[in-house]
């Protein structure tokens, strides 16, 4: 293992391309999660086709650094400017920019700097420790288990996303019907090819990926004429020196909020489709709850920078636990990353981290590196933003959809992918104005393949499609999807309506049913503990119904 | 594409059979899509937020369309112009419907045009060995 780690070691931090590689992309990063309109999703989108001539780990380790660069950056412009880079950075407007106005500028983004920095240490040694253990989980999945966790991580992908379940349900089957098209993987037949010859190959992931959600974002970006060619901010702040020093000894007096917030980030990535945007602002919610100085938030408070900062970089190492473990993706970035593994032939799952050790370990590696070079590029990347945000927009869009066709094209160097970019493009350009999400559908393209597989190779096994109930990981994540479906429901119901009081108590009870058809001490524990905690669920709101009538 | 899925060849080898994912996949796709119709009529309509196709501003689409419209003559012309003179093209003319016409503007346009491609068709062609479209007028040339 240690000899594997130190190979890992060697392979990212003493060979200076990949090094050279990473530094780069965390700038990229930095910039991308900066400038608004973009996001880290699209940074890393647009970073794929200059990983095709890479090695797997160079390639990831790019990726990774624009990932991890893209969080610190949401920070920079929220804080000089009052405007969110990204979504995982809303959060930190809050006190972040009251702060910098108060005449704490090096502070504030020092705070913000060195609680990403804490946070993402924090996540990633989680990552080491826990993607191997998860993996042996997953050793224990069935297709029959395999096919119920994808429907999972689809119908968790809806309820998160917000807005209409019905909308994200359609575009999450549409992105499973856009994987059908052309030859099966199974038995080799083409379908819904009409007669072309280009189609028989499918839509590539790259194309349909950089179509519906690059493509469809610029076109959104110049959609008005003003905005358009104004330049991407106004106000652009000025220069600051970073206060690095008081900043860690400011955090360092707030461990608790800076463990519990990154704790957050990480169960947050864990989850499909939850990222930093959700993240960040339930670790700053949490931190309020928790602070004694409650009424300072929202007027440059230390922990409500430490707080949404600290989770949205531990996010990222959360989406990679799963990632890593099981091949299913934690959030858009990390299906990007499992493309860009199946580019180079290998498809994650519970044997990848067994099967290449050294690309796996290499991974853990580049996440811890990637921090050091987001707090070392901090000073450089805030010059080169103060000069991109003079930049207009349709400038930008233009210059970029152009990089599209051609990166796309250095995918299979055949034109058709990008018509099959352009097409996806107008798609997800109308789904975005008809308030489909996008996510679902992208979800539903990455794993489309791999569900049908599943199904294939369970049925294969045994036309009993009972097993999918009696199978207790199978019947353990199809109640998950069944929790996630009803989750809205739950969030827009009545606090103390019957139907809010039972949500919990009931979720948790159905979930321990399968735990206790698992063979295991340990999980027949778990299984009793969640029982007795739903009990006391609903015996804490009958307490509180007999006491609000009396 | 129900009616499609009916005519995917079957092999006859077996196990599950090469339609069977894809109908699933569209008859769930139909029932949300008939949820949603009904949905939207039983929803009552605000009739000050209710819009008519007459009323949608299609303006709003104007810059949309105009990308809609370069990119499908970029990539029509891409066989016979090549990425490096279609690419610069593409973004010159782009540069010039979204920003609008000046002759500084078309200077700096045309500037943006050529060094962004320029570098980018570098990057890929002798950094990343990728042989990208030359096309047909530069080949004649």
């Amino acid at each position: 293992m240690i000899d594997v780690i130190l190979q890992a070691f060697a392979s990212i931090v003493f060979d200076p391309v990949t090094l050279g590689l990473m530094l780069v992309g965390t700038l990229a990063g930095i910039l991308a999660g900066a400038i608004p309109g973009f996001t880290i999703a699209m940074g890393v989108i647009l970073t794929l086709p200059f990983t095709f001539g890479m090695t797997a780990i160079q390639g990831l380790a790019t990726m990774l650094g624009v990932f991890v660069g893209g969080f610190s950056g949401g920070l920079m412009s929220c804080m000089l400017t009052g405007i969110p880079g990204t979504p995982s950075s809303v959060a930190t407007t809050f006190d972040g920019f009251p702060l910098v106005r108060s005449g704490k500028p090096g502070l504030a983004l020092g705070l913000g700097l060195w609680s990403s920095f804490f946070g993402g240490m924090i996540s990633a040694v989680i990552l080491v420790a826990l993607a191997p253990q998860l993996a042996f989980l997953g050793l224990e999945f069935g297709p029959w288990d395999y096919f119920s966790l994808i429907i999972f991580a689809l119908t968790i992908t809806v309820s998160l996303s917000g807005g209409n379940i019905v909308k994200g349900l359609i575009a999450g089957l549409l992105g499973l019907f856009a994987a059908t098209v052309g030859e099966d993987e199974i038995n080799g037949v083409a379908r819904f090819t009409f007669g072309f010859d280009e189609f028989k190959q499918g839509f590539a992931f790259l194309p349909v990926l950089i179509g519906l959600f690059a493509f469809s974002q610029l076109l959104t970006d110049v959609e008005d004429d003003k905005r358009a060619k104004s330049p991407l901010m106004e106000k652009s702040g000025t220069l600051v020196r970073v206060e690095h020093r008081q900043a860690i000894a400011i955090i360092f007096k707030r461990w608790i909020n800076l463990f519990r917030s990154s704790f957050i980030g990480i169960f947050t990535g864990i989850l499909p489709a939850a990222g930093g945007s959700i993240s960040n602002i339930l670790a700053y919610d949490q931190a309020k709850k928790a602070s004694k100085r409650r009424a300072n938030f929202g007027k440059g408070e230390y922990d409500g920078i430490v707080a949404p900062e600290a989770a949205n970089n531990a996010t990222a190492g959360g989406a990679l636990i799963m990632m890593m473990a099981l091949g299913i993706p934690g959030d858009i970035v990390t299906a990007v990353m499992l493309g860009a593994l199946m580019i180079h032939n290998i498809i994650p799952g519970p044997t990848f981290i067994q099967d290449e050790p050294l690309l796996a370990y290499g991974v853990f590696i580049a996440f811890f590196v990637a921090h050091f070079f987001m707090v070392g590029l901090q000073a450089f990347s805030l010059r080169i933003f103060l000069l991109v945000t003079k930049i207009p927009m349709y400038v930008l869009a233009s210059v970029i959809l152009a990089y599209c066709a051609i990166g796309v094209f250095a995918l299979h160097n055949v034109v058709f992918d990008i018509w099959v970019m352009f097409f996806f493009g107008i798609i997800g350009y109308f789904m975005k104005k008809l308030g489909f999400p996008l996510a679902p559908m992208i979800l539903g393209v990455v794993l489309g393949k791999l569900a049908e597989l599943n199904l294939a190779r369970a049925t294969g096994i045994s036309d009993d499609l009972f097993l999918f109930f009696l199978r207790p990981w199978s019947l353990f994540f199809l109640i998950m999807a069944v929790i996630s479906v009803i989750f809205p429901f739950y969030q827009d119901a009545e606090k103390g309506s019957k139907f809010s009081n039972i949500y919990v108590p009931a979720s948790v009870f159905a979930l321990s049913v399968p735990l206790f058809f698992m063979e295991s001490v340990t999980r027949l524990i778990i299984a009793l503990i969640m029982v007795g905690i739903s009990f006391y669920f609903v015996y804490k709101s009958f307490i509180k119904n007999k006491l609000l009538t009396n | 594409m129900i009616n499609s899925s009916y005519y995917i060849e079957d092999p006859g080898y077996q196990g599950m059979k090469a339609s069977y994912w894809p109908r699933i996949i569209l008859w769930l796709l139909s029932i949300m899509s008939l949820v949603m119709l009904v949905k939207s009529f039983a929803n009552k309509v605000n009739s000050i937020n209710a819009r008519s196709f007459s009323q949608i501003n299609y303006m709003q689409f104007k810059n949309a369309l105009i990308c809609f419209g370069m990119f499908i003559f970029f990539l029509t012309f891409l066989e016979y112009l090549g990425m490096l003179l279609g690419g610069i093209l593409f973004v010159f003319g782009l540069l010039t419907f979204l920003g609008g016409f000046s002759i500084k503007k078309s200077t700096n346009h045309l500037i943006i045009s050529v060094v962004t491609i320029g570098v980018m068709w570098s990057i890929f062609t002798f950094g990343l060995k990728v042989i990208l479209p030359e096309g047909e007028l530069i080949r004649i040339w």
